[in-house]
């Protein structure tokens, strides 16, 4: 009898055992009629995976990509940008007019509510802009908003007028071509419930708190460091979504989210460089390459030597195999860049090519630098995985390998990614790598924000001082001609060139990765457009 | 006078073989005697004749070493561990990485046990406050988790060879400066240092010539085995990212580089692994069969 019993334990963790290990795999669905196969789904649950948490759900003080993709569904701006071609589109805002770039007059979408049933007005407008630019107002609770700073310190709003409910004029200290790109930024310049932060006070927008906006979907919970939930806007003045909710869930370790997304757990996943071809690869996972929108690059030091000279960094711009890098580490996410911004940029220029792989070239110049036996340097590698750089320490040593070829001998260097940033800022890298992703598709916030300075005063990062850049990039901010934007933008990739103030390396793309039950999903940047994604089981 | 001879010899055939030859040729036929010993001996000298021989079979320059074209490769005859994501070939740089770790676990031993056994010697011999200063200074030492102590004098005094022989260094001096010390307490009360220390001879002279030729045999045994410590903590600090700079070819660094295409390319972090696992396990038993050879209380 206790034998027997035994034996039945062992069946039964045997039979259990083998359970667990069988695939998770959906049963195969029951053939049904293809008409019955098209159309959206209404209903059902799309579970994202992704490494990290958010850090706020309040539309202001956030800057990072995983607060954003929640604050994008749930808190909408006056302005959205459509698909890859970054067009400003009417969103809470149906139009809007300007004379001189500097008075902006809009009119609002009416019938629109909070999702706690605020009514959405100028008033609200005035609330969120106030709360943006005034460094003391008593709803702020303390919080930084780096980038209304960022986006807005050469020409901060002046004066916000509420003209009647539904019309609202904003003032700008300088005009600004770019005003209405920089408030498709949602998650830094979306629309919260002003009764949502008055009620709530400092818990707005964290854990303790909620967040409360106009958008597609409403806040459920939020599980510091487990999930997010949101759940359909049945009010939404757009189109109803096709899903009933979006679960964010935060699987830190990049193979045990793969595995999830395989055995399909979750629905949509972030995931590392190194795990897209195994992705690919799988039938019952779409990989949707998005256009690139952002650029790894190499910088230097141009004040102190030896990088204070041109042929200095063209040796090393000739020296290096970048090609061979693509292929390498990038696969088809990554191109071999030629000017600094990427094409779907405006003011992209496509006559300037990517340098040639030129050894010989490199030691000529070098001898002309005086210095024909080479040099050596320190050459610091940015100590996270991005988009640009995914594998930042094996590129740093490939192109280590190929500048110790003719004579350069570079030290490979990082230290934490704070650290890091805050060093290269302050110029202390003789050389290092970095990238830029855009923010909303526009130059001034790509080739603008890397060279953009008064002539005569160069950053402390690079020392690059181009008067004639300068004034390009001032004049590029405030032209409003988009004709005359691109030549000026071209003109400045050109002077980068010539003075290889940076050497670009790779325009490179994070793709979307979804099952193959999501439909819906177009490949555009900046959003995920939720409302349009359903999940098919048929 | 012959018969006399005779009977001398046939004396001296009368005693057993077992007579002592002194400690340390006893320990060395106990030693070969045992399995783990000879394992670990062979294991030892293998690496070693590896470490030595590497740059004479195969001069190899690593900041010059990467070949896009072939990166990421699977075993195969030509590249028998396969090729890593910058097209090294992962063998040779396992070959090559033994140097390193051999260098480190040695250096790492000589540096902490000659320090440790100064510091224990003296705490031990000196007692009152000296004892309690030294001591109190070696708990400091052990109160910080190893690892962590390790991090923060690498954050400090940023990545590479000597930084790190140096953290793991410091890392493994309280224990043997504990070691030494209670081998000091129980041997300074002997009659013959009270004999040495009666006819006049200096405190240095009892400590260094008296005390620790006595307390060799724990250092010894200590010093073994912390070798395999030191080549794995040194491991550890690379696949943190804190060891010897890029592109130098550390195991640790090796399995950390290999660790995301642990789906697609295994033998990336196996074989790196097994580097370690091998040259560990041989100092590891070669210090288990030194400490039953150099035990007393094991003397037949």
């Amino acid at each position: 009898m206790h034998k027997r019993n035994w034996m039945l334990v062992l069946v039964l963790v045997v039979a259990l055992v083998l359970g667990a290990c069988a695939p998770a795999a959906p049963a195969p669905a029951p053939a049904a009629p293809p008409a019955a196969d098209s159309g959206p789904v209404m209903d059902g649950t799309l579970i994202v995976g992704r490494g990290g948490d958010s850090v706020w759900l309040d539309s202001g003080p956030a800057t990072d990509g995983e607060s954003a993709m929640v604050i994008n569904e749930i808190i909408e701006p006056l302005i959205r940008l459509e698909g890859t071609s970054a067009r400003p589109i009417p969103w809470l805002a149906e139009s809007w007019e300007t004379e001189d770039s500097q008075t902006w007059v809009f009119k609002l979408r009416q019938g629109v509510t909070f999702h706690d049933g605020t009514p959405f007005n100028a008033e609200a407008v005035r609330f969120n802009i106030d709360r943006w630019r005034n460094p003391d107002n008593e709803y702020r609770f303390g919080r930084t908003f780096e980038y209304y700073n960022y986006q807005f310190g050469n020409a901060p709003i002046e004066e916000v007028n509420v003209i009647d409910d539904y019309t609202i004029e904003i003032k700008l200290a300088k005009p600004s071509s770019v005003f209405l790109a920089k408030l498709s930024l949602g998650f830094s310049f979306g629309m919260n419930s002003p009764t949502a932060i008055m009620e709530q006070g400092d818990a707005y927008g964290t854990p303790a708190g909620s967040a409360v906006g106009t958008g597609p979907f409403k806040f459920v919970e939020w599980i510091p460091g487990d999930r997010i939930t949101v759940e359909r806007n049945e009010d939404w003045w757009g189109p109803k979504p096709y899903l009933s909710r979006i679960i964010w869930r935060v699987i830190p370790d990049n193979s045990a989210r793969f595995a999830e997304l395989q055995a399909g757990t979750i629905h949509q996943a972030y995931l590392a460089q190194t795990d897209l071809p195994m992705a690919q690869a799988d039938p019952n996972i779409e990989v949707y390459v998005l256009p690139s929108l952002s650029t790894g690059y190499i910088a230097f030091q141009q004040c102190t030597e030896p990088f204070d000279k041109l042929e200095v960094r063209k040796a090393i711009a000739h020296a290096v195999n970048w090609a061979a890098l693509i292929p390498a580490f990038y696969g088809e996410f990554g191109q071999l860049a030629g000017s600094f911004q990427p094409p779907a940029i405006p003011g992209h220029n496509p006559n300037i090519k990517p340098y040639e792989y030129d050894p010989d070239l490199a030691r000529e110049l070098l001898a002309q630098a005086g210095l024909p036996d080479g040099f050596e340097t320190d050459f610091w590698y940015i100590p996270v995985i991005r988009g640009y750089f995914p594998d930042s320490k094996a590129i740093a040593e490939a192109i280590a390998a190929d500048l110790a070829r003719v004579g350069i001998r570079v030290n490979l260097m990082t230290e934490d990614w704070g650290a890091y940033l805050a060093d290269r800022n302050e110029g202390k890298f003789p050389m290092w790598m970095l990238g830029w992703g855009s923010d909303n598709g526009d130059p001034d916030n790509y080739i603008g924000y890397h060279f953009m300075h008064q002539p005569g005063q160069p950053k402390k990062e690079d020392c690059y001082d181009n008067p004639e850049l300068a004034e390009l990039l001032i004049q590029g901010a405030i032209e409003v001609d988009p004709a005359e934007r691109e030549r000026i933008y071209m003109r400045a990739e050109e002077i980068v060139k010539e003075d290889v103030a940076r050497i670009p390396v790779v325009w490179a793309s994070t793709p979307t990765v979804f099952r193959k039950e999501v439909k819906g999903y177009t490949p555009v940047v900046f959003r995920s457009w939720y409302e349009y994604i359903w999940i098919d089981n048929r | 006078m012959t018969t006399n001879a005779a009977a001398a010899a046939d004396l001296f055939a009368q005693v057993p073989e077992r007579q002592s030859r002194g400690l340390f040729r006893d320990a060395w036929r106990r030693l070969m005697r045992s399995w783990n010993g000879r394992v670990g001996l062979a294991v030892i000298l293998l690496t070693l004749v590896v470490g030595l021989a590497a740059p004479i079979v195969d001069p190899y320059d690593p900041t010059i070493d990467s070949n896009l074209a072939i990166a990421r490769q699977p075993p195969s005859w030509e590249h028998p561990f396969g090729t890593d994501r910058l097209g090294r070939d992962v063998m040779q740089r396992i070959i090559h990485g033994t140097r390193i770790s051999l260098l480190i676990g040695f250096v790492v031993v000589f540096v902490s046990g000659s320090i440790g056994t100064v510091l224990g010697l003296i705490s031990g011999y000196s007692g009152g406050f000296v004892d309690w200063l030294i001591m109190r200074m070696m708990d400091v030492l052990l109160a910080f988790p190893a690892i962590l102590l390790a991090i923060a004098i690498v954050a400090v005094r940023g990545p590479g060879l000597t930084n790190t022989i140096i953290a793991v260094a410091v890392v493994g001096i309280p224990g043997y400066a504990r070691v030494v010390r209670s081998m000091v307490l129980s041997l300074r009360e002997r009659d013959y240092v009270d004999a040495a220390r009666m006819i006049g001879v200096s405190d240095a002279a009892i400590m260094f010539r008296h005390i620790l030729p006595n307390s060799l045999s724990p250092i010894i045994v200590q010093m073994s085995l912390g070798v395999g410590g030191a080549i794995i903590f040194a491991a550890a600090l690379g696949f943190l990212g804190l060891g010897i700079r890029p592109p130098q070819p550390e195991w640790g660094a090796m399995i950390a580089d290999g660790l995301p295409f642990l789906r697609q390319a295994p033998n990336l972090v196996f074989f790196p692994g097994m580097a370690i696992m091998i040259t560990v396990l041989g100092f590891n038993l070669f210090g288990d069969g030194l400490r039953d050879a150099l035990d007393p209380q094991l003397r037949d």
